[in-house]
C-alpha cells in the first residue's frame, strides 16, 4: 500500500473523452475457459487469472466530481481446491477512497455441459477496519468448485492524485492482464515497469482536446495501454530480499500538477527538488531544536569530553537510552522531535533526527541518510521517490571515519544499523551540496567464538565452554536475554542442548553494547560410550550446523545475507591416558568464488591432548543466482566436517 | 522555639506521608518480594461485579490493576475490550502509573481506538473492540483499567479464572455477582480445593476472594492449566441469548431449549435439492453407505467459511442458504449435512463439542459451551453398534473420522428430547501406527538409493492426509525440509501418495536418494543406520518439577530395512540388539547380517498414554535420551 498524500484540486473540466468505454464488462466467461482442467505452463498452479485490466480516468459522472476512478476487472479459473482463496476478494482502500459498483458472479458448467450462473448478493459485501486509515471491503463468492470461473469488477474512486501499482505478478499464473488510462496533461507521472518481464502491449499517445474547461482553455491526455501476457506466478525464495524488487508491475509517480490558474506543483522530479522538500520536512525550525538538544544534554559532563569519537559515543548512547521505539517508521510528513523526546517514545524518524540534532550541537559532523527496509523494495536510483524510504540514520564523521549511527534499538554497538535496514545503499542528504548515495559501511563486524576445552574422564567429558559474539550476533544474543535471569538462560541452553548439563553460567558486557558479549558455561557431556575399545567422539558439541539452508537446486533470485559474517572454534580436548588417539579428520580449505567467503580446519595432535581449529566465513553480503550453487555446496561440506569423528583406541 | 519546629515537620511529615500512601498505592515497591518471583506481571487488584438486573439485563463492572514488570508481562495488561451489538460500554478508562505510583498517562473513553475484531477463519462478524495502544516507555509500571458494560444477552455470565495464566503474581482477585430479582444461579467451582479462595456468597449473591497467588511457571508434557488453576463458571437458569429467552437447569432441558430455538426448522431444502440428493442414493440400501455418498457431496460441494452477526453466532444458517452458496461455517455445514440427511430418512444430530484443545463439555454444568459444532449418527446395527461422527468443515477427511481435533472428548449431543452427553472416539497408542519398510542400496562413494514405503495409520494418518493437497514442489520441499531435515542432500525422485479414505489409510511410496550419506574414508565408510526414521526428541530437563506428567495419545512405529552394501566392504562390528521396555512404551533395536552384501535393521519405538506422578518424568526424560541416542547409532564397513 503506497502512502496517498497528493489531494487533487477539484476543479470544473468537462471531460469530453471516452475513456470509461474501455472498461472491461463482466459476462466474458466462455464454455472453453470452463472445460479447461489445467494449466500447461504451471501444473501445481490453484487458480489462474484468465483475464484482469484496470483502466483510470476522470470520472465525469455527477456523483463522482471529477474523481480519479480506476475499474478493475478479473476473470479468474479455479483449478485446484487450495485456489479457493481466490475466491475470496479484499479490496482495500484509504480515507476519502471509495469502492463502487461491485459486481461478482461464479460460473459452473452443469453435467449438461451448459454455464450455469450465481451472482454475489449485495448484502454479502463486507467492509471492515484496517490499520490507520486504511478500510478494505470484501466479499466472497458462491458456489466455488474446482473448475468455477469467477468474475468481478468494481471502481475504486479516489481523490488522491497517486496512481496505484498495477502488479502484473502474483502469486499465481495469468493468462493476460492490462492497464490502460487515459491521464490529463496538468498531471505528470514517471513510469516505470519493475521486474524482468517484457511487456506485450506498449502504446502511449497523446491526444489533444480531451478535456476542457469551460471558457479557459483545452488540454491533452496521455493514452496509454501496457499490457502482458502468459505471466508465470512468482515464487518466492529463502534468503531473498522483499519480492518487490522481482515482482514485474507498471509503477507510477507523480511529478507534478498544474492547476487551472497556471500555477504548477513540482513533486519529485530531481534530487534537487526533493532535497529541498526533505530539508523542510527534517531541518525546519533546526536553529531552535539544536539548542534544545545543546539543553537537555549540555548538563551531563560526559557529553562534554574533548575527543569527538568519545562524545559522540556518549551522545548516542545517551538518545538510544531515552528512547523507547514506537516500532513506527516514518508517516510522510514532518517529524515533531521535541514532542517526542520529551514522551520518550518516537519513530525510527522521530529517534534518530533526535541523535542528528544532538550531534549536531555537539560539533559532530553529520549528514542524515535514509534508507528502505528490507521487507520492502530497495528504493530505485532513477529518480528521487520519496515515499519509497521509510528508515533514517545518521552519518557521522569522526575523525576522517565514516560511522552509520541508529539509535533505535537499544541493543545496537556504535556503527550498526538494524539489520532490517541494511537493504542497498543509503541517499545521504547533503542539503548544502545535494544528496549522494552511499554504500552503508558497518563499523563492527560480526562473528562469533566458540571456545571448549574438554578432559574426558569416567563416562563424561567436563569441562569450560565460552561462547564470544561481536557485531549482529550480540545484538541478537542481547535481545534475546533481555529480561532473563541467569537461571532462566541455564535453562533455556540446557534445553538447547539436551545432551549437556550446566553448572554455572556467567555473562559478561550484557548491558555494555560496545563490548565483545561473552558468555562462559561449565558444563558436563554425559557419553555412555565409554566402555567399548574404541571409540567415536564428535566434537562440535554446540552450535553445529546440521541443516542445509538451502535445498532447492536452482535459484532464481540472489541470496542476501545482509552483512559479512564469521564464525571460530578453538577446542582442546583431552583423552585419559588409558586411550590412545586412533584416527583424526583431516585438516580441509574451502573457498568460495569471488573472495565470498572460506572454511578453515586444521586439527593436530599432542600426546593426549587434540586441539582443532575451525573458521568458516561469508564474507559477501549478497550471492548472486550463479554463486548459489557454490553457496550451497560450502553448506554441506561445512555440515559433513561439522559431523565427522575423532576415534580413540583403548590401549 | 525548637519545640514547635519539630511538631511542625513531625506534621508536615505525616501528611506528606499520607499523600504519600494515597497517590503511591500502585508503586510497585509495595508488591511482596514473592510474587515477582518468576513473574512477567502482577495483578494487584482485579474485581468482576455483575449485577442481574433482569433475565435480559445484566452490568458488568470490571477493573483490573496490573503491575508490569518486563516486557514479556505486557502480554497481561492489554487495555482492550471487545463488544458486540449486544453490549454497550458504558464506562471505559486506563491509566498509567510509573514504578513510584505516580499517574502519567490517562486514557478517557473517546481517546479508545475502535475496530472490527473479525478472528481468523470468520469472513465477517459483528465483534468489535475498543483499545488503546500503550508503549511503556520503563518497567515495572501499573495499568489500572476500568470498565463498565450492559449486556441484553444473560447467557454468557463473565467466567472467573484467578490465577490469569502463567507467569503472572496475584496480590488480590475477587468475583461478586449481585442478583437482587433472585434468579436461581447455579456455580461451578473447578480445583477450588487446592487454592485458599475465601466464598463470601449468600444464597442468590456470590462473593470470592483470592489473595496472594505465587507465579505458576508453565512445564511441558503435563495437564493442562484448566486441570489444575481454579476457576468459576456461573449460568442463570432463565436467560436471554441475543434476544431468545431460555430455561435450563440441566443438559436435558438445555439441549431442548437449543433445539427448539436455534436448530429446529433451520433444514429447510428446496425441493430441487432434496429430489437430487434422493437421486444420488438410489442405488444404496444400507444408511451409512448412503451417509457416506451424502458426506461426499458435501465436502465436494462446500467450503468453510464463518459469517456471525447476532445470533448468529449460535445458530446455523438455514441448510437452503448453505445449498444456494455452496459455504457455511462449522453451524452452517453441519446442520445443511443433517438436512440432507433428514431428506433420504437419515436421524443424525447436531453436537456440540471444544476443538483443537482437548476439553470436555461438562457433564454436571449445563450452560453455553463449546466452540465447534460436529454432526452424529446415534448407533445403529448398521453402524456396527458404534455412534458415526463427521466433521463437516472439511473436504479431505475421511467419513466418520474426527482425528485430535475433537477426539476423545465428552460432547453435547442435541436431540429433540434434549441434551445428551456422549464421548467422542479416541485415537490411543497403537493405533496410531506408522510403519516404514525400505531398501537401501549404499554405494563405495557414500550415496544411498532407496525405495520407501511409508504407511500411516489414526493420528499418523490425521498429519499426512492432506499431503496430497501440495503442489508437488511444495510436497517435496515439506519432505527435505521437515520430515527428513536431519537427511542432508536428500533428494525426493518420485513419491506416490495413497489417501485410503475407506480404510483410512495413508502410504506414501518413495524413491530417494542422498548423496554423501556415509562418511568414507580411506579403510572404511561410517554411516547412521537408522536411515528414515530418526527421533531426537528429549523433553526439557527440570531441576525442581512441579506438575505432573502426561503423554497424550501416544504411537508407534515399526520400521524395517534392507541395506545393500557396496562391494570390497564388509561389516565391522554390529551392535547388540538393544530393548527397553518400561512403563513409558517400549523401544527395540536389532541388526542382522543376512549374507556378505545385505543387513537388516529393525525398529520399535512404542510411546504409550498415560498420566504419571512428577518423580517419573526424570525417568522419561531419560528412556527419550537413550532412544534418541539410539536413533544415532553408526555402523562402519571396512575396505577388504
Amino acid at each position: 500500500m503506497k502512502l496517498k498524500l497528493v489531494l487533487a484540486f477539484s476543479f470544473v473540466v468537462v471531460f469530453c473523452f471516452g475513456q470509461s468505454k474501455k472498461s472491461t464488462t463482466m459476462g466474458k466467461t466462455t464454455i472453453e475457459e470452463l472445460k479447461m482442467q489445467r494449466y500447461e505452463k504451471d501444473t501445481t498452479a490453484g487458480a489462474i487469472v484468465l483475464y484482469e485490466h484496470g483502466n483510470y480516468y476522470i470520472n465525469t459522472k455527477e456523483k463522482f466530481k471529477y474523481k480519479f476512478t480506476t475499474d478493475f476487472y478479473f476473470r479468474i479459473k479455479i483449478l485446484k481446491k487450495i485456489g479457493f482463496d481466490k475466491a475470496t476478494i479484499k479490496i482495500p482502500f484509504y480515507d476519502e477512497e471509495e469502492v463502487h459498483d461491485i459486481q461478482a458472479v461464479t460460473n459452473n458448467l452443469t453435467e449438461n455441459n451448459v454455464m450455469h450462473t450465481t451472482s454475489l448478493e449485495k448484502d454479502k459485501i463486507y467492509t471492515k477496519d484496517l490499520s490507520g486509515k486504511w478500510k478494505e471491503t470484501y466479499f466472497t463468492l458462491p458456489n466455488i468448485k474446482v473448475g468455477s470461473v469467477i468474475e468481478f469488477r468494481y471502481s475504486l474512486i479516489s481523490p488522491y492524485a497517486q496512481i496505484d501499482d498495477w502488479n502484473y505478478q502474483s502469486d499465481i499464473p495469468k493468462l493476460k492482464s492490462d492497464f490502460t488510462a487515459a491521464i490529463i496533461g496538468n498531471y505528470k507521472y514517471n513510469i516505470r515497469l519493475v521486474g524482468n518481464l517484457k511487456l506485450h502491449r506498449d502504446n502511449f499517445r497523446v491526444k489533444n482536446g480531451c478535456f476542457y474547461l469551460p471558457g479557459i482553455a483545452t488540454g491533452a491526455c496521455g493514452v496509454l495501454e501496457y499490457g502482458m501476457d502468459a505471466v508465470p506466478a512468482f515464487k518466492k525464495e529463502a534468503y531473498m530480499l522483499s519480492q518487490d524488487n522481482y515482482l514485474s508491475r507498471l509503477s507510477f509517480e507523480l511529478i507534478s500538477n498544474t492547476d487551472v490558474r497556471g500555477q504548477v506543483t513540482n513533486y519529485t522530479k530531481t534530487w534537487k527538488a526533493a532535497d529541498k522538500k526533505l530539508e523542510t520536512y527534517f531541518l525546519s525550525g533546526q536553529y531552535l531544536k539544536k539548542r534544545y538538544f545543546k539543553e537537555n544534554l549540555s548538563s551531563e559532563a560526559s557529553l562534554n569530553s574533548e575527543n569527538s569519537l568519545e562524545r559522540a559515543k556518549q551522545i548516542y548512547k545517551r538518545v538510544q537510552n531515552h528512547y523507547t521505539w514506537n516500532e513506527k517508521y516514518w508517516l510522510n510528513r514532518k517529524v515533531e522531535v521535541k514532542k517526542a523526546f520529551k514522551n520518550k517514545i518516537g519513530s525510527v524518524f522521530e529517534i534518530n533526527l533526535s541523535l542528528y540534532f544532538a550531534l549536531q550541537a555537539a560539533n559532530i559532523e553529520s549528514k542524515l541518510v535514509l534508507l528502505s527496509t528490507r521487507n520492502r523494495a530497495i528504493p530505485t536510483k532513477l529518480y528521487p521517490v520519496i515515499s519509497e524510504f521509510n528508515y533514517m540514520v545518521v552519518r557521522a564523521v569522526i575523525d576522517n571515519q565514516v560511522y552509520f549511527l541508529d539509535a533505535v534499538n537499544k541493543y545496537l554497538g556504535f556503527g550498526l544499523i538494524q539489520s532490517e535496514s541494511l537493504n542497498g545503499e543509503g541517499r545521504v542528504m547533503d542539503f548544502k551540496n545535494g544528496s549522494f548515495w552511499e554504500q552503508i559501511k558497518l563499523s563492527q563486524k560480526t562473528s562469533k567464538t566458540i571456545r571448549l576445552s574438554l578432559l574426558l574422564k569416567d563416562d563424561s567429558f567436563v569441562g569450560d565452554l565460552s561462547i564470544k559474539k561481536t557485531g549482529y550476533f550480540a545484538v541478537h544474543k542481547r535481545v534475546e536475554f533481555n529480561g532473563l535471569s541467569e537461571d532462566d538462560i541455564l535453562e533455556d541452553f540446557e534445553n538447547n542442548h539436551p545432551n549437556i548439563e550446566v553448572e554455572d553460567v556467567a555473562l559478561e558486557n550484557l548491558s555494555d553494547n560496545e563490548k565483545v558479549l561473552k558468555e562462559t558455561y561449565k558444563i558436563t557431556i554425559e557419553t555412555d560410550v565409554m566402555g567399548s575399545r574404541r571409540i567415536r567422539l564428535n566434537p562440535f558439541v554446540i552450535g553445529k550446523i546440521t541443516e542445509n539452508p538451502f535445498k532447492l537446486n536452482k535459484r532464481d533470485y540472489p541470496v542476501d545475507y545482509g552483512y559479512e559474517r564469521s564464525k571460530t572454534y578453538l577446542i582442546k580436548l583431552i583423552i585419559p591416558e588409558t586411550y590412545k588417539i586412533a584416527k583424526l579428520p583431516k585438516n580441509m580449505g574451502v573457498a568460495l568464488p569471488n573472495k565470498g567467503g572460506k572454511i578453515i580446519f586444521n586439527i593436530s595432535q599432542k600426546e593426549n591432548t587434540i586441539n582443532i581449529y575451525l573458521n568458516y566465513s561469508l564474507k559477501k553480503k549478497s550471492y548472486s543466482a550463479d554463486e548459489y550453487f557454490y553457496l550451497k555446496q560450502f553448506y554441506k561440506k561445512l555440515i559433513n566436517l561439522q559431523d565427522s569423528f575423532i576415534e580413540i583406541e583403548r590401549i | 522555639m525548637k519545640y514547635p519546629t519539630r511538631i511542625l515537620f513531625l506534621i508536615s511529615l505525616f501528611t506528606c506521608n499520607l499523600i504519600f500512601s494515597q497517590e503511591n498505592t500502585y508503586a510497585s515497591t509495595l508488591i511482596p518480594d514473592e510474587l515477582t518471583e518468576d513473574a512477567n506481571a502482577v495483578v494487584r487488584n482485579s474485581i468482576i461485579e455483575i449485577t442481574i438486573k433482569g433475565i435480559d439485563k445484566m452490568v458488568v463492572y470490571e477493573k483490573e490493576v496490573v503491575t508490569v514488570l518486563n516486557e514479556l508481562g505486557n502480554v497481561d495488561a492489554r487495555i482492550a475490550k471487545r463488544y458486540n451489538n449486544d453490549t454497550k460500554i458504558t464506562k471505559l478508562s486506563a491509566k498509567i502509573y510509573d514504578a513510584l505510583g505516580k499517574q502519567i498517562k490517562k486514557y478517557s473513553k473517546r481517546k479508545f481506538s475502535d475496530v472490527s475484531a473479525i478472528s481468523g477463519g470468520t469472513l465477517y462478524s459483528d465483534e468489535r473492540v475498543k483499545y488503546v495502544d500503550y508503549i511503556p516507555v520503563a518497567y515495572p509500571y501499573t495499568v489500572v483499567f476500568e470498565s463498565e458494560y450492559k449486556n441484553s444477552s444473560t447467557g454468557f455470565i463473565p467466567r472467573w479464572y484467578p490465577t490469569e495464566g502463567y507467569y503472572v503474581g496475584i496480590e488480590k482477585s475477587q468475583y461478586k455477582l449481585n442478583n437482587p430479582l433472585k434468579i436461581i444461579v447455579r456455580t461451578k467451582k473447578k480445583n477450588f480445593k487446592n487454592y485458599p479462595i475465601q466464598d463470601k456468597s449468600s444464597e442468590f449473591n456470590l462473593h470470592y476472594i483470592f489473595e496472594n497467588q505465587r507465579a505458576i511457571k508453565p512445564e511441558v508434557l503435563t495437564i493442562a492449566s484448566r486441570d489444575f488453576m481454579p476457576y468459576l463458571i456461573v449460568a442463570l437458569n432463565n436467560f436471554s441469548l441475543k434476544g431468545v429467552k431460555g430455561y435450563a437447569s440441566n443438559w436435558k432441558e438445555f439441549g431442548k431449549w437449543e433445539n427448539n430455538n436455534l436448530i429446529s426448522g433451520r433444514d429447510i431444502l428446496e425441493p430441487a435439492t432434496v429430489t437430487k440428493i434422493k437421486d444420488l442414493v438410489k442405488d444404496v440400501d444400507n444408511p451409512i453407505e448412503k451417509a457416506k455418498l451424502i458426506y461426499e457431496f458435501v465436502q465436494n460441494k462446500t467450503r468453510y467459511i464463518g459469517v456471525q452477526v447476532g445470533i448468529g453466532g449460535w445458530k446455523p444458517i438455514l441448510a437452503n442458504q448453505v445449498d444456494k452458496v455452496g459455504y457455511g461455517d462449522c453451524k452452517g455445514l453441519t446442520n445443511y449435512t443433517k438436512a440432507l440427511l433428514a431428506a433420504v430418512g437419515i436421524t443424525s444430530y447436531y453436537t456440540l463439542v471444544y476443538a483443537k484443545q482437548k476439553i470436555n463439555i461438562d457433564k454436571d454444568f449445563a450452560t453455553f459451551q463449546g466452540n465447534h459444532a460436529i454432526l452424529n449418527i446415534p448407533a445403529s446395527e448398521l453402524s456396527g453398534g458404534n455412534d458415526v461422527w463427521l466433521e463437516c468443515t472439511s473436504q479431505t477427511i475421511p467419513f466418520g473420522f474426527l482425528g485430535d481435533f475433537t477426539d476423545d472428548r465428552d460432547v453435547l449431543v442435541i436431540t429433540p428430547e434434549g441434551g445428551v452427553i456422549k464421548r467422542t472416539p479416541s485415537y490411543k497408542n497403537e493405533t496410531n501406527l506408522q510403519t516404514t519398510k525400505a531398501t537401501i542400496r549404499l554405494d563405495e562413494k557414500g550415496t544411498i538409493q532407496a525405495t520407501l514405503v511409508r504407511v500411516s495409520k489414526g493420528l499418523k494418518f490425521d498429519n499426512r492426509y492432506h499431503y496430497d493437497r501440495y503442489p508437488k514442489e511444495e510436497l517435496i520441499k515439506h519432505y527435505k525440509s521437515k520430515v527428513w531435515s536431519y537427511n542432508n542432500n536428500l533428494e525426493v525422485e518420485s513419491v506416490k501418495l495413497k489417501n485410503d479414505k475407506e480404510q483410512v489409510v495413508f502410504t506414501e511410496d518413495f524413491s530417494i536418494s542422498i548423496e554423501d550419506y556415509a562418511t568414507v574414508t580411506d579403510e572404511e565408510i561410517l554411516f547412521r543406520v537408522n536411515f528414515f526414521n530418526k527421533n531426537s526428541f528429549i523433553p526439557k530437563r527440570y531441576r525442581n518439577r512441579k506438575l505432573p506428567l502426561q503423554i497424550s495419545r501416544g504411537f508407534k512405529d515399526e520400521d524395517d530395512s534392507i541395506i545393500e552394501i557396496p562391494k570390497g566392504y564388509q561389516v565391522e562390528t554390529l551392535f547388540e540388539d538393544k530393548s527397553i521396555i518400561n512403563k513409558f512404551g517400549m523401544y527395540q533395536i536389532s541388526i542382522d547380517k543376512i549374507d556378505e552384501h545385505h543387513i537388516k535393521y529393525k525398529r520399535t519405538l512404542f510411546i504409550k498414554e498415560g498420566l504419571y506422578p512428577k518423580e517419573d518424568y526424570k525417568a522419561y526424560r531419560a528412556f527419550r535420551r537413550k532412544v534418541a541416542k539410539n536413533d544415532n547409532l553408526r555402523i562402519a564397513l571396512i575396505k577388504l
